[in-house]
């Protein structure tokens, strides 16, 4: 596993509270109930503050949260 | 507890004041709330904080801004200088009949408020802030990411946080989260920083923020705070808590860490 993959699965679970265990593969949204607008904005601001990168808004898509991977991936490109 | 409706400049506040227990009162404390979800995420935080300071004999006075919580107004009425207002005669109010002594405490934007206050009333001694927001315009960019994440998981159109500043720029309110946020009011905290203010004439600034783990504080306060150092003679004291981000947290939680080195403020 990557360190940027660990480190999104640990700000995942954070931000989100879960008290299960997470993977890369585990679907976001629509298919998690925490995982609503608020924690949209919760993550993305952890991810920012902790990467020390700077999302553009026009580049949040629902694709990038389809998967905990998917984030992984585009957290990948801006690091 | 003291519960009561306090006239603001539009409208009734409600407030909560708990009054010092002990004979002498050391001074007299006002806090001034976070905005939007983050007050109600704060409320358990701030209520034990003020029962703390007033168990050490300070009075505390807590009210809700206008338009917000069971004050009168809707959110859609609220206005950041009504929030100055009310907040300025609290202060003249609190200091010609409590104590002289006034400090003023705010959470995220109520941090932000609050500066504002104490740079415009001589009547603050001190002014404690719990991780405030000191950049308006960055703070309304993520609230506004509330709309647009909502969109983005929703069927309608995709839209940007351009597009939904255009319709706030015509003067127009926009719903972000449940509440309508009016066009004046995003843009007077958007024109809002912490530091052009002058608060030169406070004794004492107490700086907290909170985080998972303690690491260095954030560049832009590192870099405030070593203006004022600078150019102001108060005493500082700027500190990184370990704790759950309350303000934020899907969940009700504690920062424990952080009451009790608010409370180690008061007792100094």
């Amino acid at each position: 596993m990557t360190e940027v993959l660990e480190t999104v699965i640990e700000l995942v679970s954070e931000t989100l509270q879960l008290s299960y265990q997470v993977d890369g593969t585990t679907p976001l949204v629509g298919a998690m109930p925490e995982f609503d607008s608020m924690a949209v904005v919760m993550l993305l601001t952890a991810i920012e503050d902790h990467f020390g990168i700077t999302v553009d808004d026009d580049e949040i898509d629902v694709s990038i949260f389809e998967t905990i991977n998917s984030l992984s991936d585009f957290v990948s490109i801006k690091v | 507890m003291f519960p009561a409706f306090l006239d603001g400049e539009k409208g009734k506040l409600f407030s909560l004041y708990l009054p010092p227990e002990s004979e002498s009162c050391k001074g007299v404390v006002l806090h001034v709330p976070a905005f939007a979800e983050e007050m109600n995420k704060s409320r358990h935080m701030v209520i034990r904080q003020a029962r703390d300071l007033s168990t050490m004999g300070y009075g505390v006075l807590l009210f809700d801004l206008f338009g917000t919580g069971d004050s009168e107004g809707d959110f859609a009425d609220a206005r950041w200088q009504t929030w100055i207002n009310d907040t300025l005669n609290l202060i003249d109010w609190l200091a010609e009949n409590i104590h002289s002594n006034v400090t003023l405490w705010g959470v995220r934007l109520g941090g932000l408020l609050a500066a504002v206050c104490a740079s415009q009333s001589e009547k603050v001694y001190r002014l404690v802030l719990w991780q405030p927001v000191i950049n308006g315009e960055q703070f309304m960019q993520q609230f506004l990411r509330l709309r647009l994440a909502a969109s983005m998981m929703g069927e309608g159109e995709k839209e940007t946080v351009k597009s939904l500043k255009v319709t706030l720029v015509k003067g127009e309110p926009l719903e972000v989260a449940g509440y309508v946020l009016d066009a004046q009011l995003f843009s007077s905290v958007v024109d809002t920083v912490m530091n052009s203010l002058d608060i030169s004439h406070l004794q004492q600034v107490a700086w907290f923020e909170v985080n998972s783990v303690v690491k260095p504080l954030a560049v832009p306060s590192q870099k405030l705070i070593a203006s004022w150092q600078e150019n102001f003679h108060f005493s500082l004291n700027v500190q990184v808590v370990e704790g759950k981000q309350f303000w934020s947290n899907q969940e009700i939680v504690w920062a424990e860490h952080l009451i009790n080195q608010t409370t180690l403020v008061f007792a100094s």
